[in-house]
This record gives C-alpha cells, sequence and structure tokens, in this order.
C-alpha cells in the first residue's frame, strides 16, 4: 500500500494517504519514476508535504495545477498546509 | 466492458420515469410544517416535504421557493402530491403547476379546514386514497438514459479529491455515454477550478455563462470586504489547504464531459449530458436544489463523512476514506476505499458505484432512505448567500 500519493508529474507536494511520523522515509510515485522523501514533520492522513524545496511565493502545484502559493520557505520532508500557503482567490486579501 | 444500460422504474403521464413512487406532502409554508409531518407520517407511501419560510417572501426569492416545491412536486419520483398551506393562495400557487403535469393532486388551507386537528385528518384522508392508487403501479424496463443524476459532495476531505469524486466523476462519465443527463452544482466549489470547466464547455454562451458566474461572486466578496472560500473547519482538519485545492477536488465528481448548459437553483436540465447549476454548495441546500431540478438519485461522496440525504431523490453516500467507511457504516452506501489501500484503481472502484445506482434506481433503499435521515432546505435569494 501507498504511503502518500503524488496526483500528477507537475506536483511539487505529495498526500499523505496514512498517518506518517518525523524522520520516516516515504517512498512515493512520481509519474514514472520513485522518489524517496524524509519528512520532517509528522504528517496526518489526509495533509501535504512537500516533496522537493519550494522558494517563498512559489506556487504550490497539485493534480498538475496551480493550489496556492507559499507564505515562507519550505524544505523537502515539511508539512504543507495553512500556515504555510495561502489561496490565490476568492475575495479580499 | 458492457454495463447495464437500463433500469425499472414508473412511467410517468409526463413522459419522466420515476425510480421512486412517493405521494409527495407537500408545505407551502413552514408555519403548518407540522401538520405535512403528521400526515406524512400517518400514511405510508408517502414523504413530507416541509422546508422553512414560504411567506414573508417576494420576487426571485419567493420563485425559488415555490420552484423547488413545484420541482419536488413534479419530479419523476413522485406519483401524487398533497399541497397544504396556511392559506389557500400560497397552497393553489404550489398545487396548479403540479397538476399540470396530469399528476393527482389535492391542495387545502388549514384556516379554513377548522385548524390542525381536521387539517391533518384530511390530509391523511386524502393521501391514503392516493398512495393506495400510486401502489397499482408497476416498475417498467426503462433506458438509463431516462436518468437525471445529481452529484454532490460534503464533509470533504483530501480523499473526496483522490478517490470518492473522482470515482463519481466515472459514473458520472457513464452515465453521460449512455445518452443520460449530470447535473454538478456547487458554485463556490467550483472558483479556483472553473478553467476546466469553462475549457471543457460545449458553446461560447455556456463558457460565458460560467466565468461571469464565478466572477460575479468573487466581485461581490470584494465589496462586501470578506474572504470568499469554501473551506469550513472539518476540510482544513481534513488536510484541504484552500479552496482551489477543495475546487479541483469537487469538480472531478462531474466527470470530463462537455458542460452543456447553465442552471438556476432547482431548475429543471433541458439538455441531456453534463450540465452545471448555480445553487450554494452546503449539502442539505445543494440536494434539495438537485431534487427540485428532477434528479431522480444522488450520488453523494463525503470524506470525513455527511449523512443526510434528499427525501425525493434517494442519496448513495459514498466515501473513499478507509476510516469514514468503518467509523460511518451506519451511513455510507458505497466503500470505495479500496482506491486508497491500492486494491483497486479508480475504474474498478467506480465500476462498483455504478452497480449500486442501478440498483438503487431499480428499488434497493439507501442508507438515508431506510434511516430516514432526509431534510429540505430551500436556498433563500440573498446578497449573503454565497457558499
Amino acid at each position: 500500500m501507498e504511503k502518500a500519493l503524488v496526483m500528477n508529474e507537475k506536483d511539487n507536494v505529495a498526500t499523505a494517504v496514512s498517518n506518517l511520523s518525523k524522520d520516516e522515509t516515504v517512498s512515493v510515485r512520481v509519474g514514472q519514476r520513485r522518489d524517496e522523501v524524509s519528512l520532517i514533520d509528522d504528517i496526518p492522513f489526509g495533509h501535504k508535504f512537500a516533496i522537493r524545496d519550494i522558494g517563498d511565493g512559489d506556487k504550490i502545484v497539485k493534480y498538475g495545477l496551480t493550489i496556492g502559493a507559499s507564505t515562507a520557505s519550505v524544505k523537502q520532508g515539511q508539512h504543507v498546509h495553512t500556515h504555510n500557503v495561502r489561496s490565490l482567490r476568492g475575495g479580499a486579501k | 466492458m458492457s454495463r447495464v444500460q437500463e433500469f425499472r422504474g414508473y412511467k410517468r403521464s409526463d413522459g419522466r420515469v420515476g425510480i421512486r413512487n412517493y405521494v409527495a406532502i407537500i408545505s407551502a409554508m413552514d408555519n403548518v410544517n407540522p401538520v405535512a409531518r403528521r400526515v406524512a407520517a400517518s400514511v405510508q407511501g408517502t414523504v413530507a416535504v416541509v422546508a422553512g419560510y414560504g411567506r414573508g417572501m417576494v420576487g426571485e426569492d419567493q420563485a425559488q421557493h415555490d420552484r423547488t416545491l413545484i420541482g419536488f412536486g413534479t419530479s419523476p419520483n413522485t406519483a401524487g402530491a398533497v399541497v397544504i398551506s396556511l392559506e389557500p393562495d400560497s397552497a393553489r400557487a404550489i398545487a396548479e403547476p403540479i397538476a399540470e403535469t396530469g399528476r393527482p393532486v389535492y391542495w387545502f388551507a388549514v384556516e379554513q379546514a377548522g385548524g390542525t386537528l381536521k387539517a391533518t385528518a384530511e390530509g391523511i384522508r386524502v393521501a391514503m386514497k392516493m398512495a393506495a392508487d400510486a401502489g397499482k403501479q408497476s416498475r417498467e424496463p426503462a433506458p438509463l438514459s431516462e436518468l437525471i443524476l445529481g452529484v454532490e459532495c460534503g464533509g470533504s476531505d483530501t480523499t473526496s479529491g483522490v478517490a470518492s469524486n473522482p470515482a463519481t466523476g466515472k459514473v458520472a462519465d457513464w452515465l453521460v455515454e449512455a445518452d443520460g443527463t449530470v447535473i454538478l452544482s456547487e458554485r463556490t466549489e467550483i472558483i479556483g477550478g472553473e478553467e476546466f470547466l469553462i475549457d471543457n464547455a460545449a458553446s461560447v454562451e455556456v463558457a460565458n455563462a460560467l466565468r461571469s458566474m464565478v466572477r460575479a461572486r468573487e466581485h461581490r466578496a470584494r465589496e462586501l470586504g470578506f474572504e470568499l472560500t469554501n473551506l469550513v473547519a472539518d476540510n482544513i482538519a481534513g488536510g484541504l489547504t484552500t479552496m482551489e485545492e477543495k475546487s479541483i477536488g469537487a469538480i472531478h465528481k462531474g466527470g470530463t464531459k462537455p458542460v452543456q448548459e447553465v442552471l438556476g437553483y432547482a431548475q429543471r436540465p433541458t439538455k441531456k449530458g453534463l450540465v452545471f447549476m448555480d445553487a450554494p454548495a452546503p449539502g442539505t441546500e445543494n440536494i434539495t436544489a438537485l431534487g427540485g431540478a428532477g434528479a431522480q438519485v444522488i450520488i453523494f461522496s463525503t470524506g470525513v463523512g455527511n449523512t443526510i440525504g434528499c427525501p425525493i431523490a434517494p442519496t448513495i453516500k459514498v466515501s473513499g476514506n478507509p476510516n469514514t467507511v468503518v467509523a460511518l457504516s451506519d451511513n455510507i452506501d458505497v466503500d470505495v476505499s479500496s482506491i486508497l489501500k491500492g486494491e483497486k484503481t479508480i475504474e474498478g472502484a467506480a465500476e462498483d458505484l455504478y452497480t449500486a445506482l442501478v440498483e438503487v434506481a431499480n428499488g434497493r433503499l439507501t442508507q438515508s432512505e431506510v434511516l430516514g435521515d432526509v431534510e429540505t432546505v430551500i436556498s433563500r435569494w440573498n446578497d449573503y448567500n454565497f457558499l
């Protein structure tokens, strides 16, 4: 069973499909290849982590599409969620 | 592979085919809801259609309320209707358009009946006769093209976007390939993902309608100075981060076919194929809009769990969350958690969902029907109704 899913090879995040722990190394399938990611945060089921380093203000990509932008630089293996991502849509900002 | 292309349903005088054979007990004003509930509880084969408001409304607000109740009364799943109100005019306004479809309708006012006890007795007497007559009708074979399927998601989490919504989308595609109709709705759940629907629009008019719908919502949110978001606490706890992420996941449940038209709240589709309805996203009012539009059946995709169904349109709950399908097993009809476990592909799990859809069309009761976990909430037409 996969521990995390990458929906599209353009993605820079993976989605945990089990509860994952800090210091765990997770193998994720990215298109045809597999990448190893060492987690630097606990990642709850359903949450996302960076599969490569992401710069401050860079786009967060899932399903091959932009789902927001980072509000800080994010290291590979770090939790990616509302504390370091903002929406680019929807009104008052 | 060859899939089942027909079901057994109830042919109506207006040519539509139902998958249930209900007598709808409709309350036109909320102040007589208890009477409608009492009548429905007393007569087998009926279903209570009771919503808030129905009085003190004007213009489009009133029109949307009435259209929804008339839509329930003229649903293919409805054999006949009893319409109850406090006073005659509002009852007649709902009953007459239902009668135009050839269905038996009886309407009356509690004020004229002489109070709620006499009204309850009157309602039971006419509903009993109507239900007995409805029971004389048998199911007959009908092509799947007669089906209007509403798709909705609620209690979404990450698994909705990676499992239950894509599986629902596959079923939606197969139904469109069988010349059926699929209604995708939830206007704020497309914001951030609308370009994919627009790229897939069947015409320039549809593309423009989708674009202007989204722009108008965003513009009005800015004017009012609040952030337009479709994310609620359980979504965020489940791992969804932004409305774009939720929207792109949500759009998956409509499948990949071109959008043929854009409908208002509880408006009947005029085209086959995938259509989009401009309706609020929260589950109960959304499935009310779908039932009011004449959808005979709804697939409701859920992550962390949402248990509500539409009283008139059997609501199939599908989840891909391995925890939810165990914890909320009383409320989930189809388990597609095999996708996350790596045991089935999305297409393989979608075959199970398609089988359930045909079974429910043939009479299998959904969990929310068995338990009575059904509710009617008609959205009000106002500026603050954004979600």
